[in-house]
Formats: C-alpha cells, sequence, structure tokens
C-alpha cells in the first residue's frame, strides 16, 4: 500500500475530514427543513418588526442579508470551533492526532465542507427571502461583493481555527461559549441593522472589538454594495476590504501557532481523551 | 433493603406515590442545576447566563432606535416587555428535550434513571426547573435593565400583581406542558432532537407576536398566530406588566391623530377573557402533554430507543 507524504497527505487528509460534510448535505435532507425553514421565520419575525416600525424597504434586505451571512458564523461557531471539543466527546480527537495526518488539513477540511454545507444554507434563505418578501437588490457591483464576499469567508473560517485551537483545552465551557457567542456577535456585527448605528451609539472599546469580527466588516461592505446609496457604510467598501484581508492573513496563521501551541498543552494536561466534564 | 423498599413506594398508595414524584422532582432539579451551572464561579455563570439574551434585547433596541430616531412610544415597551417574557418560553420549551438529550447521548445516563425507581415525568420536570429559573432571572433582570438604561416605562404602582401571579403560574403550565411534548420528541427522533426545543421557540417568535401586533401578519399567518396559547400568554403578561393595554398614536381617517391599541385583535378580549383561554389552555397542554409523553415513551422503549446513541 503506497503511503501519502507531504502535501499529498495533508490534502487527502482535508479531503477525507470535508467529505463527509458535503455528503452528508445530500443524504441528511432533514437539514432542509431545520436549517432553511426555521432561520426563514425567525428571520421573518425581524422584517415584519421593521414593517411594523413602518421603514424602508432596504431594511429587509438588510436583515436577509444578515441571515445568510449569520449561517456562515453559526457554522464556524458550531462545526469549526466546537468541533474538537465534538470529536473529543465521541473518541474522535485522539485518532487525529495518533494518526499521521496535520491538524491544520483537518482543519481545512472541517472549513471547506463547513463552507459548502453553509453556502446550501444561505444561499437558499438568501434566495427564499429575497423572493418572499420582493427585496430590490443592486447587482451592478456584483464582483466587487464576490470578491468581498470570499475575504470574508477567508478571515472568518480563519478566525474559527483560531477558535477551535483554543475550544481544545476546555470542556464543558467550550459549549458554555459557542452558546455565549451567538447573540452577541448577531450584535456586534450588526446583523440586523447597519452597522454604522452601532458605531454611532456605543463606546470606542466596543467598536474595536466589533471591527474584530469579520463578519462585521463583510456584512457592512456586502450592503453598500448591494444597496448602494441605501446605507451609509462604516468605512468605504474598499477600506473594509483590506482590513477583511489583514484579518485573513492573521487569523490563519495565528490558527497555525495556536493550534501547535494548544496540541501541546493539551497532551501535557492530558485533556485530548477526556469527556464528559 | 427497608430503605430501597421504602423509596421504591410501590404498592403503597398516592400519599406514597407522591412522595416519590417530589423526592424525584427535588434530586433532578438540583442534578439540573449542577449540569448548568457548575462548569464556572457563579459570577462567570453569571456573565455568561446573562450575555445571548441581553444582547437579543440590545438588537431589538437598536433596531427601534435606528427606525424611530430617539423618539418613544408604547411600541417599544411592548417589544421590549415580550422579548423579556419570551425569554422563559425558550427556556421552559429547550430545557426538557435538552434534558433527555444530554441525559442520553452525552452523559448516556437515560437508561439508568429508567432502571432506577426515579418517576420520569417528575424527573423531566426537576430537570427542567434550573433552565426556568434562569429565564425568570434573565427576564427580571432584562427588564430592570430597560428601566434603567432604555427608557422602559414601566411603573411598579400601575403592575397589577395579582393578575401578572395568576398568568404567570398559567404560563409556566403551559409552557412545561409544551416542554414535555418537546422531549417526548427529542426521546424518538433520530437527528436534530437537540434542535427541537429551539426551532419551536424560534417559530413562535414569529407567531406568537412576541416582536409586533399579530396585526400586520398576513391572514394565514394571522390565525395561526391566534390559535396558539403563547400569543395570549405574551399580551397578557404586558397587560399585567405595564398595567393595561399599550397603545399608540397612529393617523386618523381625517388627519388627526387618534390612539389606538398595539395589537387592536389581541384587545378585544379583556383580562377575564384572557384568563378563560389561558386555563382552557392550560389544562389542554397539560392533558395532551402527559398523554403524548406517555404514548412516546412506550414506543421508545418498544424500539430501544432509550439508551441509543444517535452520535449526530
Amino acid at each position: 500500500m503506497r503511503k501519502s507524504t507531504g502535501v499529498e497527505l495533508f490534502l487527502r487528509a482535508a479531503f477525507g475530514r470535508g467529505y463527509p460534510r458535503v455528503i452528508g448535505a445530500q443524504r441528511e435532507l432533514s437539514w432542509l427543513f431545520f436549517d432553511i425553514v426555521i432561520p426563514l421565520i425567525t428571520m421573518s419575525a425581524s422584517v415584519f418588526l421593521y414593517k411594523a416600525l413602518q421603514a424602508d424597504p432596504a431594511y429587509v434586505g438588510f436583515v436577509i442579508v444578515g441571515a445568510a451571512l449569520a449561517t456562515y458564523w453559526l457554522n464556524v461557531l458550531w462545526m469549526m470551533a466546537s468541533q474538537l471539543y465534538w470529536d473529543k466527546q465521541a473518541g474522535l480527537l485522539e485518532i487525529y492526532i495518533m494518526s499521521p495526518a496535520s491538524m491544520m488539513a483537518i482543519l481545512l477540511g472541517m472549513g471547506v465542507g463547513g463552507l459548502y454545507m453553509s453556502s446550501l444554507r444561505a444561499g437558499s434563505i438568501a434566495i427564499v427571502g429575497t423572493l418572499l418578501f420582493n427585496v430590490q437588490l443592486d447587482g451592478s457591483q456584483w464582483g466587487a461583493a464576490a470578491l468581498v464576499f470570499f475575504v470574508t469567508m477567508v478571515a472568518l473560517y480563519g478566525l474559527g481555527m483560531v477558535l477551535s485551537s483554543v475550544f481544545l483545552m476546555w470542556g464543558r465551557e467550550a459549549w458554555q461559549v459557542s452558546l455565549a457567542l451567538q447573540e452577541p456577535v448577531f450584535f456586534m456585527s450588526g446583523m440586523n441593522f447597519p452597522l454604522n448605528q452601532l458605531f454611532n451609539s456605543v463606546q470606542a472599546l466596543t467598536t474595536l472589538v466589533s471591527a474584530l469580527i469579520p463578519v462585521g466588516l463583510g456584512l457592512d461592505a456586502l450592503r453598500q454594495l448591494l444597496f448602494p446609496g441605501k446605507i451609509e457604510g462604516v468605512l468605504p467598501w474598499g477600506w473594509e476590504l483590506g482590513a477583511l484581508g489583514v484579518m485573513g492573513v492573521v487569523f490563519v496563521t495565528a490558527a497555525y501557532l495556536m493550534l501547535k501551541r494548544m496540541e501541546w498543552l493539551a497532551k501535557v494536561e492530558a485533556r485530548l481523551s477526556l469527556r464528559w466534564q | 433493603m427497608i430503605e430501597a423498599q421504602g423509596a421504591g413506594g410501590s404498592g403503597d398508595g398516592p400519599v406514597s406515590e407522591l412522595r416519590q414524584n417530589v423526592r424525584t422532582f427535588r434530586i433532578a432539579a438540583w442534578l439540573g442545576w449542577q449540569v448548568e451551572g457548575n462548569w464556572a464561579d457563579p459570577l462567570v455563570f453569571f456573565i455568561f447566563t446573562i450575555l445571548r439574551p441581553m444582547a437579543s434585547a440590545l438588537i431589538l433596541y437598536v433596531m427601534y432606535e435606528v427606525i424611530r430616531g430617539g423618539q418613544r412610544d408604547s411600541f417599544f415597551d411592548y417589544l421590549y416587555v415580550s422579548n423579556a417574557f419570551f425569554m422563559l418560553v425558550l427556556q421552559a420549551l429547550s430545557g426538557m428535550a435538552w434534558a433527555v438529550l444530554d441525559d442520553r447521548e452525552n452523559y448516556r445516563m437515560l437508561k439508568y434513571i429508567y432502571t432506577s425507581p426515579a418517576r420520569h415525568l417528575s424527573y423531566l420536570l426537576g430537570r427542567a426547573v434550573a433552565k426556568v429559573l434562569i429565564g425568570l432571572v434573565t427576564t427580571i433582570i432584562l427588564l430592570a435593565t430597560g428601566v434603567l438604561f432604555l427608557r422602559l416605562h414601566l411603573d411598579l404602582g400601575q403592575i397589577a400583581w395579582g393578575w401578572l401571579a395568576i398568568y404567570f403560574v398559567l404560563g409556566m403550565v403551559i409552557l412545561l406542558s409544551l416542554g414535555i411534548v418537546m422531549a417526548g420528541v427529542a426521546l424518538v427522533v433520530a437527528r436534530n432532537g437537540a434542535a427541537i426545543g429551539e426551532v419551536v421557540g424560534g417559530s413562535l417568535l414569529l407567531f406568537s407576536g412576541a416582536y409586533f401586533a399579530v396585526d400586520i401578519l398576513p391572514t394565514p399567518l394571522r390565525e395561526i398566530s391566534l390559535g396558539l396559547p403563547i400569543t395570549y400568554w405574551l399580551e397578557a403578561m404586558r397587560r399585567a406588566i405595564e398595567g393595561g393595554i399599550l397603545t399608540v398614536a397612529v393617523p386618523g381617517p381625517n388627519g388627526q391623530v387618534v390612539t389606538q391599541p398595539v395589537s387592536p385583535l389581541l384587545a378585544q378580549f379583556d383580562n377575564w377573557q384572557l384568563l378563560g383561554i389561558l386555563v382552557v389552555s392550560a389544562v389542554v397542554c397539560t392533558v395532551v402533554s402527559y398523554l403524548f409523553y406517555n404514548w412516546v415513551e412506550n414506543a421508545a422503549k418498544e424500539r430501544g430507543m432509550i439508551d441509543r446513541l444517535t452520535g449526530y
């Protein structure tokens, strides 16, 4: 049997980890209900709130774009950051560590597979929401919007890789942290309202934290590109794109360094196979 | 052996049965509290507990401010108070489903509960107590934060304490009954059982009129909304807390400003009618949830689902 080494081993490990996520999305169709219908219903509550407040129809579009990007944040949180915790509970983590595969390859596979799953969900939410509520999108800058989206995803999943290495050390705290990072990040990144409203109304430290969450700046840039003239951005979208690019490089590099360190610490403290705590 | 026979209580009559149920409930409540809270020191636990609901409330606050630009009317009170009490809905609905999932899949203890003399329904209710208490504390903190920092109008002298107490108890009966149904579903579904409480909670966000008056919903959705007890419970809680029906100023037919209830549809019901609806709902929900849970529990036993691990 031929052994894989180097880049080939890395890519095969990444493919192996990403495969169940891609295939799982087609085999387990209950996600259509749980991950599309239910988010649509929850999103509709925010849409009807804006309707009750007699807001400009563009706000409905802001909510829909926010709901689509929220899918990616939830995926990063629960299927990237927390995944090593789940794998530890299931007894898989020790197998990853014992195998010759790089943990970065495992994370890359998780990320790419998760991105695929999330894109199906986010795309469905965006399309159905747009049609259902008759949202008028401006597609004249679609190339720039696609670029912003891609760079946002690199930064976001890079952050997910950083978090997963941190979560490696935790037990039930990982679960609690993931729970605690849901709505606060929705708030800090302006999922349901223009981000500049938050920057205008809260203190500098909070806005700094807000700016460090890739989904916030990505969302702001996307809204500027898809609803031109309807929203005042925190920064011009080009600046936000640059900031997201820097974040992507920093997060992926940090993830590599932290993973090595956390893996070592987890071994020293014998936490890799420590379950139910 | 003597103690074990006493604890088992088989054949000792209704008093012993009640004692066993109370005992199971008490121990399950303690266990639930440990599961919820012993992973961190009390301050960290408190911060983590309050972060999510506080962020949800702030999202609504900013959404309101973005559109109204600092102008304030009773609609904000409607929105904020509803959201605060909706925390209880989420906690109660997800609490028991999570207890089943946690015990079966994570701690793998459910089979031992079933092989012990513990009373299953009392156990489930006990496990949900911690979550409901957390929900209640969260609701109180949200209301206090609203008054202190977000200009929520809430006058302690205007609160209808009697109605509040009655509506609260009835609401808890309804919510815990629905929680038992969620737990039953979690017991027999192979996948997505963990999400079932949040899923139903998320749906109720739209259908219960928590964020807006149900009047603005399209007709089919409005009919669903008016068929749900949670819609009436939230209206009842808003009324009790605010001391009456919330009203807003709207432009009238001749250009003048007129005052009307935030939800004219729900304003048709007086407190006694709301009470009647909630009493009937509580009775129906209790009976149905009891029958439903027994039914799915038997099905789960027949199909060997009590100790299965879906790994999902």
